[in-house]
């Protein structure tokens, strides 16, 4: 195991959802953290918490309670445009449901991965055209999302989300809408891209996956339980 | 790529996306910018329309018009020793009658002529582009000249020192009047902007022209400072004068005249005005519920751009800009709308139209402000969304 500075800790992370039947703990107080390079892979039943940590991870949520450090920065004294600057340069995501945008060709999917950052067009294009071959997809590069099978969106999905060259890759139930067939191609970009160093973090209702990571998490009630 | 034309990209590609919504929003818009166009050109045509008129009667002159039954009865010398009275009200002021006399007039085709006192241009502040006004001279001897209006020179006189023929008797134009403010011009609908061929008041009187009742009036030039308390104090006592209420004249002045287009005003700023702010107001609630709907079908697209990076602001000028876009794009149309249907419109209409900038510019720049304003809940909506929450509603 490295011993480098985590990419990622939750220190008694929790969070609580106000509801009309009462506040609904959707993640207990958490412990975790994400080294460089690793792939963790947490697995649980629809409702467990997991997509819950996943946008805390993301920063696309705040905790209600704990401590939540992205490479080194307390995000809990961030402000949210602190936020914003984080998930735009350093968090890649892929999601079950692929949010392409379907009128738009593949390359320029995969450019929206820069919509918001300040990069220059020369570097838009390398890093577009890596990031397809990188997952297999350059030939498509100009046809329709909407026209694509869904191992192919999520293929795109993947590339938009690591063209960005992100410190950590969040998936949420990246295989939820796949076949055998194309989650395993997806597995395999995955496998390639922790091969090649990317520090990934994968939410999964499918228990088959979790042989694909470093490291393996139970969720259940909100509770984060590894696996060894 | 600068962020002006990644937006912009990305405007086109939602537009694109829902292009009988961005239709129908574009519709509405359009229709309320063309009706304000048109409000706002007939609303300019008025207010142009009574500059007019003020500067053809004169802003300085009051007029009083007897009635046709005491102008039949009083005659020439009548209607001298009326205006008599107000010239011993008034000494310091200059007054002048004018009559309309019915004769023939050749060769000036539709021309009105009229007995005109010597002072009546200086009266109503005209000035002669040729030739000379009548003097004294031409007053006493009851000479037989004439002096015509430009539009007049144009209806078939070949200028001054011509001859033409007025009932049975040849006149000989001496001058010719000035075009421009303060003086009859052929735009203007008033008495003065019409083709006028004007004699002596004692040559009508010896040659006994039949004068036309209801076109007589006699005119006073006010002080150039207005409507002075001693002005106004001897205008009341003549007003109270039986000898001068015997005429039942009527006053005339230019707000009496601009009354009329003064109603016109208001009608149309009631009702087309009604008309256009209901048309747009209605366009703006039609872009912003067709914006919320938007906003409520794109909220995986805004919980995507959230994850990337998209900062609250950042949505919101999204939506905004689309707005923007749409609205921007019927102000172009709605303008280009307006000017078709006023080009077909003049003249076809009794109304004025007028056609200048701030016609077309107003309206264009009232669409793009309604499209700020009705933008604003749908923009506030998107960037108020959790991405969260956005994320998992895809």
């Amino acid at each position: 195991m490295t011993t480098a500075p985590a990419t990622l800790e939750l220190h008694g992370v929790e969070r609580r959802f106000d509801t009309p039947s009462g506040p609904v703990t959707a993640l207990r107080p958490t412990d975790l953290a994400i080294r460089p390079g690793e792939f963790v892979a947490i697995s649980g039943p629809s409702g467990s918490g997991k997509t819950t940590l996943l946008h805390l991870a993301a920063l696309l949520d705040r905790p209600t309670g704990g401590r939540l450090v992205f490479a080194g920065a307390d995000t809990g004294t961030l402000d949210e445009a602190g936020l914003d600057a984080l998930r735009r340069d350093r968090i890649g995501m892929v999601f079950q449901a692929f949010h392409l945008l379907p009128r738009r060709s593949v390359r320029d999917n995969i450019r929206f991965r820069f919509r918001y950052q300040r990069v220059d067009a020369a570097t838009e294009t390398a890093r577009t055209d890596e990031a397809m071959a990188w997952v297999g997809i350059a030939h498509l590069a100009d046809r329709e999302a909407r026209v694509l099978s869904g191992g192919e969106m999520q293929r795109v999905a993947i590339a938009r989300a690591v063209a960005g060259r992100p410190d950590l890759l969040l998936a949420d139930e990246p295989t939820g809408n796949l076949d055998q067939a194309n989650t395993r191609a997806v597995m395999d970009c995955f496998t390639r891209l922790h091969a090649a160093g990317l520090t990934i973090l994968m939410v999964t209702h499918n228990e088959a996956l979790l042989g694909f990571a470093t490291r393996r998490f139970h969720c259940a009630d909100g509770t984060l339980e590894e696996r060894r | 790529m600068s962020e002006a034309l990644r937006l912009r990209r990305d405007v086109a590609e939602s537009l694109r996306s829902q292009p009988a919504r961005a239709a129908l929003a574009l519709l509405a818009v359009t229709i309320g910018v063309t009706t304000l166009t048109l409000l706002l050109a007939m609303v300019g045509g008025l207010r142009a329309e009574a500059r007019r008129m003020i500067a053809a009667f004169g802003a300085q002159v009051v007029a009083a018009a007897p009635a046709p039954a005491a102008v039949q009865a009083g005659g020439y010398r009548g209607l001298d020793r009326w205006r008599a009275l107000w010239a011993e009200a008034e000494p310091d002021r200059p007054t002048a009658l004018m009559v309309r006399v019915g004769a023939e007039a050749e060769p000036w085709r539709g021309a009105t002529v009229w007995a005109v006192g010597a002072d009546l241009a200086i009266v109503r502040g005209w000035t002669l582009q040729e030739g000379r006004w009548f003097d004294a001279l031409d007053e006493a001897n009851g000479a037989r000249v004439a002096v015509i209006t430009d539009a007049a020179r144009w209806a078939g006189s070949p200028g001054v020192g011509s001859v033409g023929r007025i009932g049975d008797q040849p006149y000989t134009v001496i001058g010719i009047i000035r075009e421009g403010a303060g003086v009859p011009d052929g735009s203007t609908r008033h008495a003065g902007g019409e083709t006028l061929v004007l004699v002596p008041f004692a040559a009508a009187e010896r040659q006994r022209l039949p004068i036309e009742p209801g076109g007589a009036a006699l005119f006073l030039r006010a002080p150039p400072e207005g409507a002075t308390e001693t002005f106004t104090a001897r205008l009341d006592a003549l007003a109270a004068d039986p000898a001068w209420r015997a005429w039942q004249p009527r006053w005339i002045t230019p707000d009496s005249l601009l009354a009329g287009i003064r109603s016109w005003q208001r009608i149309i700023g009631l009702t087309a005005g009604s008309i256009a702010a209901l048309c747009l107001l209605l366009g703006g609630t039609t872009l912003m519920s067709l914006m919320l709907a938007e906003v409520r079908q794109r909220i995986p697209e805004i919980g995507l751009r959230r994850a990337l990076g998209a900062t609250r602001h950042d949505v919101a000028r999204l939506f905004v800009a689309e707005s923007i876009a749409i609205t921007g794009a019927a102000a172009v149309m709605g303008t280009a709308l307006a000017a078709v249907l006023l080009a077909v419109l003049d003249g076809r209409v009794p109304l004025p139209l007028q056609r200048d900038y701030f016609t077309f510019v107003i309206p264009a720049i009232v669409s793009i402000v309604i499209g700020s304003v009705f933008s604003f809940a749908p923009a506030r909506l998107a960037a108020g969304l959790s991405p969260a929450a956005a994320l998992r509603n895809g």
